[in-house]
């Protein structure tokens, strides 16, 4: 009896130790403060950007006695973003802001009602750029039209006119077609992009109306067959020695040596070419070798399309947030002139850091970005560039890009992966092969748009 | 009073388990309705039954719905009559253990291990029935080889327990076999039957991991299942939706069970005149 | 006409046993045979290169092993605990309401765990607001639903009703009252149940995905079975090998216990 008394005991004991040692408990009384605390939610990745943003966070800490907590969380792809979200979205007392790092589609929280509408709510937004205020749930606090250069030397060789800022597609086709006439490229994931993006951009791939997706269609295959011949036109480099793997490698692992070696010579390369995607923001083209660059290249913007190219950065404010009303006066703090001011303070190296050329979004602070670029003793060219897309975006010609649907974004993500398949393999899919790739596409997405 | 305390002596004992099960599934079950009834999980605002509607409406619910309802008709039977059938085979022959233990051992292998073959066997190109219509008999075929074993032991246990006699003054009687089984086997069998019934309804909705296993979260929408899209809902944040259809489907499993044990009760009744 | 059934039946266990028996000669396959488009079923030549390679490149893989080692086992135990005592009072000290309370049971068990996926999300979040203890991407989002499952309860209580009732009407007349009762003469007959539900529940949960689908993030803290699956699409080349030692613990509980689970489920008539 005793026996069996205590070996209940101990394995009562047993189970309470595990189950001590199984859960860690957040021991908040050793640091607990008066202070109340909001939270931000990103992704590890994006810290660089978010802190351009909350470069002033300490001054609001300190004004209004509040902790501005961050809890950044480690994804490897979109998937793993999306099971953090949902875990992190869902408590009752989840993170009170949620960062949307530049060009990051927020469209999601709009669809679950995980935003909570701005409008009204935060003083500062009317300071905001006219055009931005269309967007009643997501703040966008730093903004980025991308630019382009053209070569002048390459320019005068191929005897072509230069473009104007109101340049469009077809100029640019043109231009694209005369230089790569004159020079083959190198293929790379950034020359393939282009092609892709180039071809799939005109095919529509989700019928609205019927909800239904449009993947195993004729004008995909067609399209498929066009990449492919494109790739093989003569006009783009292939490495002789590169099989079907190294290929796929190249394009699709961004940790390949493949892909080490393209990045490199696209480096390279880019000196040399006619038309060169630059990391500059054409809403704050400074730089401390502007003139340099003025002198061999022409700057432009680059050209508006339907799915818009402004690039926004900004937060969405969280339904089931803690602290949501000292999260909007954090969001108004960050609008105010000052904190604005220090985003456009910001600058760093050219190439990388592409969050240090954000603009800020609102309105009157173009005295201080003159004062900046005479600082920095900007070419003219660039001037013209910032005015000149400044005034566009105020007119309304651009429109935030940040938000194709998410299964958009899906197919286009699955199709790229499909082509380069088809591009590179060796024994080429039978059509019956092709069909059956594309209708697995096609069934799953006119799952999606139906859940 | 004292005597009132002392008819709730037992619950003491179940209170360690009901805790968890109240705090965990009861509780927060009744709590979700408030969900089904929101706008969305996240703004509470009162929609009545828009999302139950939203739900029913969805295609993507419906063919679930379907592949599921179509699954567990052609499963359910199949494998009962399969297990019955093996059970009886080793019972009458002695089959030795050995043979026994081959149909045995799918239970114990996990989804993710034997994904590897499903995925090999039936998706290679050329014969590739897990892209094709033919995909939820691959299914089916797993959910077989899983859990036919699970049920060849609960017949064959039920088997064991066979009164002899009663088939002994049967074989006297003149009866040949298949009357023997008809008149005597099954009805004896019937509440092993209704075990088999309950344990083969759970495990065929775990049949669901082997399809994740094999092919994601969006699979051949052949094998869409139920679960794929309460998963799906769960993942996008939709809880409103997913506690709609979550509320649905186990009031549809209630239907079936009730609907099970009625019938069950008459057939017990009509063996007991006999 | 019995030998034709005779060996019918013998070709259908080994069909039964041709997954596994595919899955263990993949294993012992070189890394290049793995790998091609061509499905084999016979090892060109027999080494343990996969093994080796798992040992030395993947020793991650163990890790992932040691948590569904953890999950697996803290979730036996809590049932089994909490599976006899309920079980005790569900088939011997029927108390008003107890019937339907044990048809809640049961009927929780007919559900798929999706449908109980919210209820069990809310209650972690009712925990995390009002405790401060953390349960979301913990392994405890695991195992506590896994204790609290019904299925112990279910397996026991029908052991335990088949067990007659004079035996502990003749305790009571010695004057033992229910606890001595349940640890000096029922748990000493319990063995092939408990056997029955360590064996089930372990295959159960070695077996876990859902769950961990839902309220796992962190990727270190996933069971095996999901990272197997990573495996596959990613190494192909080492899975097999993996599968194998996955599978050889729950062939292992399996093949000790198997001689119970006849017993441990004769589930006695249930009217």
């Amino acid at each position: 009896m005793k026996k069996s008394i205590l070996s209940i005991l101990l394995l009562i004991l047993i189970l309470i130790l595990i189950f001590i040692t199984s859960c860690n408990i957040v021991t908040n009384s050793k640091y607990k403060e008066d202070k109340e605390e909001i939270s931000i939610f990103f992704t590890d990745t994006d810290e660089g950007q978010l802190n351009t943003f909350i470069s002033q966070k300490v001054l609001f800490e300190q004004k209004y006695n509040v902790k501005v907590k961050l809890e950044s969380v480690e994804v490897k792809n979109s998937e793993e973003y999306n099971e953090a979200l949902t875990l992190m979205m869902n408590k009752t007392k989840g993170p009170t802001l949620i960062f949307i790092s530049l060009g990051g589609n927020y469209q999601r929280f709009l669809d679950t009602d995980v935003a909570v509408k701005l409008t009204g709510k935060i003083p500062n937004r009317k300071n905001l750029i006219d055009t931005l205020k269309t967007d009643e749930y997501f703040l966008p606090l730093g903004i980025y039209y991308p630019a382009l250069t053209i070569d002048r030397e390459i320019l005068k060789k191929i005897d072509a006119k230069p473009p104007t800022f109101d340049w469009t597609r077809d100029d640019y086709k043109k231009l694209r077609e005369a230089s790569l006439e004159r020079e083959s490229k190198q293929l790379n994931i950034w020359s393939y992009n282009e092609i892709y993006n180039m071809i799939f951009k005109e095919i529509d791939l989700i019928n609205e109306k019927k909800k239904s997706a449009e993947i195993n269609t004729r004008e995909v295959k067609k399209a498929l067959e066009e990449i492919k011949k494109e790739v093989y036109s003569g006009r783009y480099i292939l490495p002789p020695d590169y099989g079907y793997e190294n290929f796929i490698n190249m394009l699709l692992d961004n940790n390949s040596d493949e892909y080490k070696q393209a990045r490199k010579i696209y480096l390279n390369e880019s000196k040399e070419k006619l038309i060169n995607t630059t990391l500059v923001n054409a809403l704050k083209p400074t730089s401390n070798n502007s003139i340099a660059i003025a002198r061999d290249k022409i700057i432009l913007p680059d050209i508006p399309n339907d799915n818009g190219k402004l690039l926004a950065s900004g937060f969405i404010l969280n339904r089931n947030g803690k602290n949501k009303e000292l999260g909007l006066k954090f969001l108004n703090y960050l609008l105010n002139k000052e904190s604005q001011k220090a985003i456009l303070r910001t600058q760093g190296s050219f190439v990388h850091q592409r969050n240090k050329y954000l603009y800020p979004s609102i309105k009157g602070v173009e005295d201080e970005m003159k004062e900046i670029e005479k600082a920095n003793y900007t070419h003219q060219d660039f001037i013209d560039l910032r005015e000149y897309t400044l005034s566009n975006l105020k007119k309304g010609r651009y429109k935030i890009g940040n938000n194709i649907s998410k299964q958009q974004a899906s197919i286009l993500r699955d199709l790229k992966e499909i082509s380069i398949d088809y591009v590179f393999r060796k024994k080429s899919f039978t059509e019956e092969e092709l069909t059956h790739i594309l209708k697995r596409k096609e069934d799953k997405y006119n799952i999606w748009l139906n859940e | 009073m004292f005597n009132k305390l002392k008819k709730y002596k037992g619950f003491k004992f179940v209170l360690p388990s009901f805790i968890g099960f109240l705090l965990l599934y009861i509780v927060p079950f009744f709590g979700g309705f408030k969900v089904s009834f929101s706008k969305t999980a996240f703004n509470k605002g009162f929609v009545g039954f828009t999302n139950y509607l939203y739900v029913l409406d969805s295609s993507a619910f419906q063919l679930a719905a379907k592949n599921t309802a179509l699954f567990m008709i052609i499963a359910f039977p199949l494998i009962i009559v399969l297990s019955f059938f093996l059970a009886l085979c080793i019972y009458e022959l002695n089959i030795s253990k050995v043979i026994k233990l081959f149909i045995v051992i799918p239970i114990a292998i996990p989804s993710a291990a034997v994904a590897g073959f499903f995925k090999r066997a039936f998706g290679v190109t050329g014969w590739n029935l897990l892209d094709s219509e033919y995909a939820l008999f691959v299914v089916i075929l797993i959910f077989l080889w899983k859990n036919t074993g699970y049920n060849l032991i609960i017949y064959l246990a039920g088997m064991s327990q066979i009164n002899k006699s009663a088939i002994e003054a049967a074989s006297i009687d003149g009866a040949n076999y298949l009357e023997k089984l008809r008149y005597i086997i099954i009805p004896l069998l019937t509440p092993t039957t209704v075990i088999v019934g309950i344990i083969t309804i759970i495990n065929s909705f775990k049949v669901f991991k082997d399809i994740l296993m094999i092919q994601g979260r969006y699979p051949n929408p052949k094998i869409y299942m139920l679960q794929h899209y309460l998963t799906n809902k769960y993942l996008s944040l939709k809880y409103h939706h997913l506690t709609a259809a979550a509320y649905i489907f186990t009031l549809v499993i209630l239907a079936i069970v009730f609907l099970f044990l009625l019938m069950d009760r008459k057939y017990a009744k009509k063996v007991g005149e006999k | 006409m019995k030998r034709i059934v005779y060996i019918f039946v013998v070709l259908i266990s080994l069909m039964f046993l041709f997954p596994i028996a595919f899955t263990v000669a993949n294993s012992l396959m070189p890394y290049g045979q793995v790998i091609s488009n061509k499905v084999n079923f016979i090892p060109n030549q027999v080494n343990l290169q996969q093994y080796y390679s798992i040992v030395i490149n993947k020793t991650e893989y163990f890790k992932f092993f040691l948590n569904s080692v953890k999950i697996t086992s803290l979730i036996i135990f809590g049932q089994i605990f909490l599976g006899i005592l309920a079980a005790f009072a569900f088939a011997k000290m029927k108390f008003p309401g107890s019937d339907i309370l044990f048809m809640g049971y049961v009927f929780l068990l007919l559900l798929p765990y999706q449908v109980v996926l919210v209820p069990n999300f809310l209650f972690f979040d009712k925990v995390e607001t009002l405790l401060n203890i953390k349960i979301f991407d913990t392994h405890l989002a695991l195992i506590l639903p896994g204790m609290f499952y019904s299925f112990g309860v279910f397996i026991l209580r029908q052991f335990i009703r088949g067990i007659p009732d004079e035996l502990i009407e003749a305790a009571k007349i010695d004057g033992a009252g229910y606890a001595t009762i349940l640890i000096r003469i029922i748990l000493p007959m319990l063995k092939p149940a408990i056997f029955t539900l360590v064996i089930l529940t372990f295959i159960d949960n070695w077996n876990l995905i859902d769950q961990a689908v839902a309220f796992i993030e962190t990727p270190e803290k996933m069971p095996l079975s999901v990272f197997l699956n990573d495996i596959y699409d990613g190494d192909k080349g080492v899975f097999f090998a993996g599968a194998v030692l996955y599978i050889i613990p729950a062939i292992l509980i399996f093949t000790k216990g198997e001689k119970y689970l006849k017993e441990g489920l004769i589930l006695g008539g249930d009217k």
